[in-house]
Formats: C-alpha cells, sequence, structure tokens
C-alpha cells in the first residue's frame, strides 16, 4: 500500500510538472461578449478559432452575454478574481469605464494604419480624454427600415424626406386601411427606448444636455416626447411598442405589420431572408431617419461598440494582439454580410457593397451625422430614470413635463 | 440510544455548521458591514462609514417605497390566489374521483417547471401578437383587440401574478393534500350519522384538520412572494415604468447596475427584516402545531 501512495504522489508531481511547463508556453484569454444576432456568438467563435490557429502560444476562451447583462457582468469580473482580458463595450459606457480605470489606455499602441483607416466616427467614442481606450468594432445606428410594398400601395414612390412627412406617410397608410399600425418602435422599459427617444431628439435637434453637461431635457425633449405620445393615441404607433425590445419589432416588421420601424443593422438581411420574413429584399427600404423640416435633414444616434484591453488583464500585449485580428479590416471585410467593417475603404469595394448598396449608402451618411447618446459616467442610472418617467408619459401615467422634470430632479441628484 | 450515547457524535454537526458559516453567515456579515459604508461595487476609493445614513435614506427613497409596496401587492394576491386555489384543488383531489390518482401526480408538473422556463412560457402566452391568450380571447369575444399584457402598467402585475399562481399553487394543493389524506373517514361518517351537512363536516372538522397546513403553506409562501426577483426580472424587468419593480429587483439594480453596494446592502438589510418578521411568525404557527 505504502507503495502504491507513493508511487501514485510521484505521478501527480510529474504530471503537476508537465502542466505547469506546458502552461508557460500558451497564454490563456478570457473575452467577453454579446449574444446577439451579428456577429453572433458562432462567429466570433468562428473568428476565434481562426486567431487561436494563427496564434498558437494564444487560447482564448470566449463567452456570451445578453446585452442587459454585459455591463453588469464585465464589471463584476473586473472586481473579482477572474477578470477578463478583453471585453465588448458598448459606446455608452466607455465614459464609466475609462472614469473608473477598468479599461487600458491603448493610445500609443494601436497601429497607424488602424488610426488612418478606420471611420472617423468610430475613433469619436472610443477616445476619451484624448486618449484610445478601445478599438471600433463595429459602427451601428437605428436605421428606418420601410416596407417599399405598403408605401406604393398608398401611392408614395419615394421615401420620407423629412419627419412629418414620414408621419404624414403613417398616417395615409392608417386612413387608406393598409396598415393597422404603420410605426413600431422598440419602446419597452430598456435602454431601447431611449434609443428611440435620442433619435426623436436628434430629428428634431435636440441635445440631451448643454455644453456644460447639465441636464436640459426637460425643456428640449417635451416637444419630441410629446410627437411620441400624440403618434401612440393617434394609433400611428403600434400600441404593444411599449413592451417591445429590437428583436420584437424586427418580428413585427418582418411580418408584413408595420410600414416603419427603427432599428439596427442587422436588420437589413433578416428582414428579407424567407426562413424569417414574409418580405422580400425589393420590398424592404432603409434609410438614415429623416430629421424634422427645417431642422436638418437626417439624424442618426450611434449604437456602436467597441473591443477594449481590460486594464487588470494580465496578458494586454495579447489582448490587443486578439482585438486588433477581430477589429482588423481583412476579417471585417470577410464578415461584412454581417456588419458593414470600421474601415473607410470597404465602402469603396464593389465586392463588399455589392447587393447591399442601399444599406451601404445609408451607412456611409449616418456614420457622417450620427451623434452620441449622453457620455456621463452614471449614464446607466440616468438612462433608467429616463427609461421610467418616458414610459410614464407614454402610458399616460404623467404628462410629458411633469416626467421629463422628474427625471432631471432625479439625475441631477446622482 | 439515549441523549448522551448521541452527544459523543455532535462534532459531526462541525462540518455543516463550518460550510453555513461560510456560505450564508460570512457573506450576511459583510452585507450588514456594507450597509454601514458607502461602498462601491469597484473599490476606486475604500469605503467610508456613513453611518444610518443609507437607512435613512431607504425610507425617503420614493423608488424603494414603492418597490416594496410592488412586492407586498405581488405576495398578498400571489399567496391569496395560491391559498385559495391549492386548498379547492387538493379537496377535490382527495375525492374518489376516476382518474385522480393520474391527476395527482400531474399536480407536481406546474411545480416542479423551473421559474425561468415558466416566465418565458408566459411571455410566449401573452405575447401581444400572436401569444395564445389573446387568440382565445379574441376567439371568445372577450376582447376587441389583441392586448398588450406585459406592456400595459394596468395589466402588467396582474399579469405576472397569475404566471406565478400557475406555478405554485401546487405545492400548496399537495401541502393540504398530504393533510387530508391522514383525515380519519370515521369522523366524517360519524357526523354525517349524527345529521351534519357536508358544508358542517367541512367547517368544523375538515377544515379544522388542516389549517395548520395551509398555515405553513401560506407562511412558507408569504416569505417566497415577497422575494420575488426572477419571474419579474424574465418577464418585464420592473416595466413597465417599474410598475412591477419588486423590492428584490431594486435592490439588484442599486447594488449592480447603480454600483452602490452599501446602500443596495441597506435595502437589502431592510428586505431582511422584514422576511424575518415573517419567519418569527411561521416559527411561532409550527411551535404552535407541536404543542
Amino acid at each position: 500500500m505504502k507503495k502504491f501512495v507513493v508511487l501514485f504522489s510521484l505521478i501527480m508531481c510529474l504530471l503537476i510538472a508537465v502542466t505547469a511547463f506546458a502552461d508557460d508556453e500558451v497564454v490563456e484569454l478570457r473575452f467577453i461578449g454579446m449574444a446577439q444576432a451579428a456577429y453572433s456568438e458562432e462567429n466570433v467563435n468562428d473568428m476565434t478559432a481562426d486567431f487561436m490557429a494563427a496564434h498558437p502560444n494564444i487560447k482564448v476562451e470566449t463567452e456570451f452575454v445578453p446585452y442587459e447583462d454585459l455591463r453588469n457582468k464585465t464589471m463584476l469580473a473586473y472586481g473579482s478574481n477572474s477578470p477578463y482580458d478583453a471585453a465588448l463595450v458598448d459606446d455608452i459606457w466607455f465614459a464609466e469605464y475609462a472614469s473608473k480605470g477598468m479599461i487600458a489606455d491603448i493610445t500609443d499602441k494601436v497601429p497607424q494604419e488602424y488610426k488612418d483607416g478606420v471611420l472617423e466616427g468610430g475613433w469619436n467614442f472610443v477616445t476619451k480624454g484624448g486618449k484610445i481606450v478601445g478599438l471600433p468594432w463595429f459602427l451601428d445606428t437605428m436605421y428606418l427600415f420601410y416596407n417599399k410594398a405598403m408605401l406604393n400601395e398608398a401611392g408614395f414612390t419615394k421615401e420620407p424626406k423629412s419627419l412629418e412627412e414620414m408621419i404624414d406617410m403613417g398616417r395615409t397608410l392608417k386612413e387608406k386601411g393598409i396598415v393597422e399600425y404603420p410605426f413600431v418602435f422598440s419602446m419597452a422599459q430598456a435602454e431601447a427606448l431611449i434609443c428611440v427617444y435620442a433619435n426623436f431628439m436628434e430629428a428634431m435637434g435636440r441635445d440631451f444636455q448643454d455644453a456644460d453637461g447639465n441636464w436640459i431635457v426637460q425643456d428640449t425633449g417635451l416637444e419630441p416626447l410629446n410627437l411620441l405620445i400624440s403618434m401612440l393615441n393617434e394609433g400611428l404607433i403600434n400600441p404593444n411598442s411599449t413592451e417591445y425590445l429590437e428583436e420584437d419589432v424586427r418580428m413585427v416588421f418582418s411580418a408584413g405589420d408595420a410600414a416603419f420601424c427603427l432599428n439596427w443593422m442587422y436588420v437589413y438581411d433578416l428582414a428579407s431572408d424567407p426562413e424569417q420574413s414574409v418580405l422580400t429584399k425589393d420590398q424592404v427600404g432603409v434609410m438614415v431617419m429623416p430629421g424634422a423640416e427645417g431642422v436638418k435633414e437626417h439624424a442618426a444616434m450611434s449604437g456602436s461598440m467597441g473591443l477594449s484591453v481590460m486594464s487588470n488583464s494580465a496578458h494586454p500585449e495579447e489582448t490587443l494582439l486578439y482585438i486588433e485580428y477581430l477589429t482588423s479590416k481583412e476579417l471585417q471585410d470577410a464578415y461584412s454580410n454581417l456588419q458593414m467593417p470600421v474601415w473607410t475603404a470597404s465602402y469603396d469595394d464593389p465586392a463588399i457593397i455589392e447587393g447591399r448598396e442601399d444599406l451601404a449608402e445609408a451607412a456611409k451618411l449616418a456614420f457622417s451625422v450620427m451623434n452620441a447618446r449622453p457620455s456621463v459616467p452614471n449614464y446607466q442610472e440616468a438612462s433608467a430614470i429616463l427609461q421610467a418617467d418616458i414610459q410614464s408619459a407614454l402610458l399616460g401615467d404623467m404628462t410629458a413635463e411633469d416626467a421629463l422634470n422628474d427625471a432631471v430632479e432625479q439625475m441631477n441628484n446622482l | 440510544m439515549n441523549r448522551k450515547h448521541i452527544g459523543n457524535y455532535d462534532y459531526l454537526l462541525i462540518p455543516m455548521i463550518l460550510i453555513m458559516g461560510i456560505v450564508i453567515g460570512w457573506p450576511l456579515i459583510q452585507t450588514v458591514i456594507y450597509s454601514f459604508t458607502d461602498a462601491q461595487l469597484l473599490e476606486i476609493q475604500p469605503a467610508q462609514s456613513v453611518g444610518l445614513q443609507n437607512f435613512a435614506k431607504a425610507f425617503q427613497n420614493k423608488g424603494f417605497l414603492n418597490s416594496l409596496r410592488v412586492s407586498g401587492v405581488f405576495a398578498f394576491f400571489v399567496v391569496f390566489s395560491e391559498v385559495l386555489l391549492g386548498t379547492s384543488v387538493a379537496l377535490l383531489l382527495n375525492e374518489p374521483l376516476k382518474g385522480v390518482k393520474i391527476v395527482r401526480g400531474l399536480l407536481i408538473l406546474p411545480w416542479a417547471v423551473p421559474t425561468i422556463v415558466n416566465a418565458m412560457m408566459w411571455r410566449l402566452i401573452y405575447n401581444p401578437e400572436y401569444g395564445a391568450l389573446n387568440s382565445l380571447l379574441y376567439q371568445w369575444g372577450f376582447i376587441e383587440k389583441y392586448v398588450s399584457w406585459l406592456g400595459s402598467a394596468n395589466t402588467a402585475l396582474g399579469s405576472i401574478i397569475i404566471a406565478d399562481v400557475w406555478k405554485n399553487f401546487s405545492l400548496v394543493a399537495m401541502t393540504v393534500l398530504a393533510s387530508l389524506q391522514s383525515l380519519p373517514e370515521q369522523q366524517i361518517e360519524a357526523a354525517k350519522i349524527d345529521g351534519a351537512n357536508s358544508w358542517q363536516c367541512f367547517f368544523t372538522i375538515t377544515l379544522p384538520h388542516i389549517l395548520p397546513a395551509i398555515e405553513v403553506a401560506t407562511v412558507m409562501r408569504i416569505i417566497e412572494a415577497i422575494k420575488v426577483f426572477d419571474i419579474i426580472q424574465v418577464m418585464t424587468k420592473g416595466g413597465p415604468a417599474n410598475k412591477t419593480r419588486s423590492g428584490s429587483i431594486f435592490i439588484y439594480q442599486e447594488a449592480f447596475t447603480n454600483s452602490r453596494i452599501g446602500s443596495g446592502s441597506a435595502y437589502a438589510i431592510i428586505m431582511v427584516a422584514l422576511i424575518s418578521i415573517l419567519i418569527i411568525i411561521y416559527l411561532k404557527i409550527v411551535n404552535r402545531k407541536e404543542r
């Protein structure tokens, strides 16, 4: 028995030594991303597998969570014993992460070809306090998707040129009985509601904050909110919108039950996918949301995301290598059927924009005009306050004025 | 085997006490410590003591008080409905009906369904575009248009209550049924021979017999219902307009979304205190039963 114990111990020691030696060779990274339609978990895992094949000394463990859990999980892991090395970061979180020192300053490490080649709009949201704290992964905004067949049936041959014209078109569609609810938006108590509201704010040329960062939405946001309320009350917006997130909106639009919807780029292909939609490719129109007459021509609000190296990563060099790979032009071009690349040159590449010229055109325009939601360290909390109060106004529990005053009062106390 | 002999093996409890101390005791102590500080989720600056400030703020916080109200309303209607439905079903299943044994077996199914699955299932049932509930009510003529059950301030909480009642009434039913099974039939027969009708039999013999079981089930369900988190988080995330934001969801948001572990802990302690009061009631009921 004694001999067996000694032999067993020796074997175990040998195994541990071999494993420790082998571990020295391989760097293990952890990445947290988002479970989404595009890039999907499968897409990112394929990209990661290719990266690992090209870098045998780096092993990347990927993890995906829904958008709603991404920030909390990233922050909780950052303070734990097993933090992530790289993380997907929404543009509204960069200010908070940077202020808390969670993401590494990579200003001097970003290759010059990235600085020169990536769209200007991308660098805007990953640069905080003059320092680059992430690489743009995909640029996105809420586009206005419209059902061309419905518009044609009502006698409209061109897309709306202004916010007012868009609403009038919806009214005509309803009056002619072509569709019961012309508009469907994601207005559940979630960030999606703020995205929709911010688009209307943008379209009407309004800001959430003044130049000094003071909240002024109680004044500037009143008209856009009243417009949404009146559209709901008039039956132009699907009343179920107050329960919908983006995927619900996509399904309603894809079922042919709405003429207009605001949604992200990923909807473009899915809305004409025969397995997911009753619409055909030539029935799906996409454009940048039109601005209010006399205010601006187009309005877009950024919903972009970037990749960052966490500041407590044990392997920052390898992590940067990994996110550089994910954001590289070659890879983004290869997956351009899912997300439009962040590289300027890609938009002039016929192979990439072929068959999706209208989306490429809309994207190019959107990225040149889009603004960001308020960039404040406590954005998440401010957004939660706005969501609840805006919903109260939409549901008729409060007037728009009371709702926004209450929101600003609470946000000023943060 | 006498008590002294058993006492020799008391040390066998040490691992359990240690594990409970680590898993339950330490986090609880840490939460109490945090509740008197301004601790943040990420400790960028060391937490400072703020005394009772977090507790004082809790009772001035409209959001927290409203979330307690939501928890209270949820618990009241959920427990009332579950006890009423559960007891009725138990009485029915105690009768010698055909196929009753199969139905008794099926009774466990809703309770066995994980809460998250139950919540997802009811979200589909309530879907305002293709949900089964809308379809049924529309076909029967009860509604003229499909309704957004979870998107309306008037119906969201009620819709979640129904989903929770469907899942948990069977626990009450099983508890009461077990009690009914131990009721000697001779008592009922003797009462009937003495001229008692069915109502008299129920109120003078059956109900007093099953009352302790109903009390235990009620208190257990009140405690669970007040803590409600998962079903609401999946179905509405506290919306619309915070109409379904329970105390637990508020605490989660305060601690993890707003990163304020200190005040989040204070709110949690207040919730624990409320639940503790209910546990004391529960223990009193159990003690009374034992006496």
